[in-house]
């Protein structure tokens, strides 16, 4: 039988001083949706689970000048709505609403899922695609890290001991004519995808895109960036080069050589990377056109 | 190390003592003794475990017992009784939508949540609900149907 304790802070600051107090023995529980199944398996004996459930201000959504704030606790459920009440969270919100089902989005939390850093997490695949950045708190204060420098490989993160994620930050988008978009391929619904890609396009009005991201989930142990398909796009005028989505669809597929699984060689996902990169550049340039410059 | 949780199950209050570390699931099966609340998977897939708690759709192998202190759950003997079955559950007999019946308590909750939510669900609407309650038989056209059926009728 774990020995092990269980704690209700209800601010911040007693969290903090709880995970202080336990140094590595602590682990933090959001929705519980991972760390129920880690305790069940074993992988984690902890000394002390932190509960977040009734800490005051860690749910909130708030749009600023820098960009939209989610509080960790936002569940899963509601992250799949935002986008039509915040429009540079529509990926976010898309990839929000493939998660898992209707029972673990009800319980499953934003900084849960970034926290649990599953390679195939479409949380962190759209996060990333938006580049987002995460707020760290501890007893000796706070930083803000990209997602790109947080999520350290599987299931890893360079969060330190004592530290305790509160809040995601989504830029702004610079330019009116941009849009991300949130493509993911899985056999059944509910499964974990087998690749997912999320792309980024920014257009000025001329119609040349600048700074375009292009992340790939569940190909190495992190979503990824691919640079040389994102370099492809840089500064080329979307509206006129169409030929340059599908080079850079082509290029994102031989960026990497995704790790295989039982049920997915890597040649497979070299495929689907290209399908479903190609397809996320498409709707992204579509969308973008939406907005009015 | 042991705690005490208060929580309400099927409107009965219940005070026990349980470790950090149990789950809701446990909680209900050993701690409670209601077994109509199924132990499938215990890693979130299978849906078999599906409770309401405070109305909302869980699946209680994926939640800390503790996390329920002073919650209200809904277990499947809950829904109906023997002598006063639940439309769904009668729905679910005449549409032969229950072979082995070990996913039938959880795809029931989450069909009564479906219809609390949706009175009037699209077949589209009953298997994309159904996403997270899996069944070994293959139950699932028969379970949409018996679900249709009872949303026809209300």
């Amino acid at each position: 039988m774990l020995n092990c304790c269980y704690c209700e802070p209800t601010t911040v600051a007693e969290a903090l001083t709880l995970l202080a107090e336990h140094g590595d023995g602590a682990r933090v529980v959001a929705g519980g949706q991972v760390i129920a199944l880690l305790l069940r398996q074993g992988f984690i004996k902890p000394s002390c689970l932190v509960s977040l459930q009734s800490v005051a201000g860690l749910d909130g959504i708030t749009a600023e000048q820098r960009g939209v704030r989610i509080g960790a606790m936002v569940t899963l459920h509601r992250l799949g709505n935002a986008g039509n009440e915040y429009p540079t969270l529509r990926a976010l919100s898309e990839a929000a609403h493939t998660v898992a089902d209707q029972h673990i989005r009800n319980r499953g939390t934003l900084g849960g899922n970034i926290c649990g850093a599953h390679p195939a997490s479409d949380i962190n695949t759209a996060l990333m695609t938006l580049n987002a950045e995460v707020t760290l708190v501890s007893t000796q204060g706070e930083r803000m890290v990209n997602l790109h420098e947080f999520l350290a490989g599987p299931f890893t993160t360079t969060a330190k001991p004592g530290e305790l994620l509160t809040e995601v930050t989504i830029p702004g988008f610079a330019l009116r004519r941009s849009a991300a978009v949130y493509c993911r391929f899985s056999p059944r619904a509910g499964d974990f995808p087998v690749v997912s890609v999320g792309a980024f396009v920014s257009l000025d009005d001329t119609g040349q895109c600048q700074e375009p991201r292009i992340v790939l989930g569940n190909c190495l142990g992190a979503p990824t960036r691919a640079t040389e398909a994102e370099q492809r796009l840089a500064h080329r005028n979307l509206l006129e080069d169409t030929r340059s989505l599908t080079e850079a669809a082509t290029l994102a597929a031989t960026h990497l050589t995704p790790r295989s699984e039982p049920m997915a060689s890597s040649a497979y996902k070299q495929d689907l990377v290209g399908v479903l990169t190609r397809a996320a550049l498409t709707e992204a340039v579509a969308r973008a056109l939406e907005v009015r410059p | 190390m042991k705690y005490s949780l208060s929580l309400t199950v099927n409107d009965e209050q219940y005070n026990l003592l349980v470790e950090a570390s149990h789950t809701l699931m446990e909680v209900i099966r050993d701690g409670i003794g209601l077994t109509g609340t199924k132990c499938g998977c215990e890693d979130g897939r299978c849906g078999t475990c599906t409770v309401l708690l405070d109305g909302e759709l869980v699946k209680s192998c994926l939640v800390l017992g503790l996390q329920a202190q002073g919650k209200s759950v809904l277990t499947i003997e809950g829904l109906g009784t023997p002598d006063h079955l639940h439309p769904l559950q009668i729905a679910f007999l005449e549409h032969g939508a229950v072979q082995c019946g070990f996913c039938t308590p959880g795809m029931l909750l989450t069909a009564k949540k479906l219809l609390d939510e949706n009175p009037n669900p699209t077949e589209e609407d009953i298997r994309h609900t159904l996403v997270g309650n899996l069944c070994r038989c293959g139950v699932y056209t028969h379970a949409t149907r018996a679900i249709l059926s009872v949303a026809r009728k209300s």
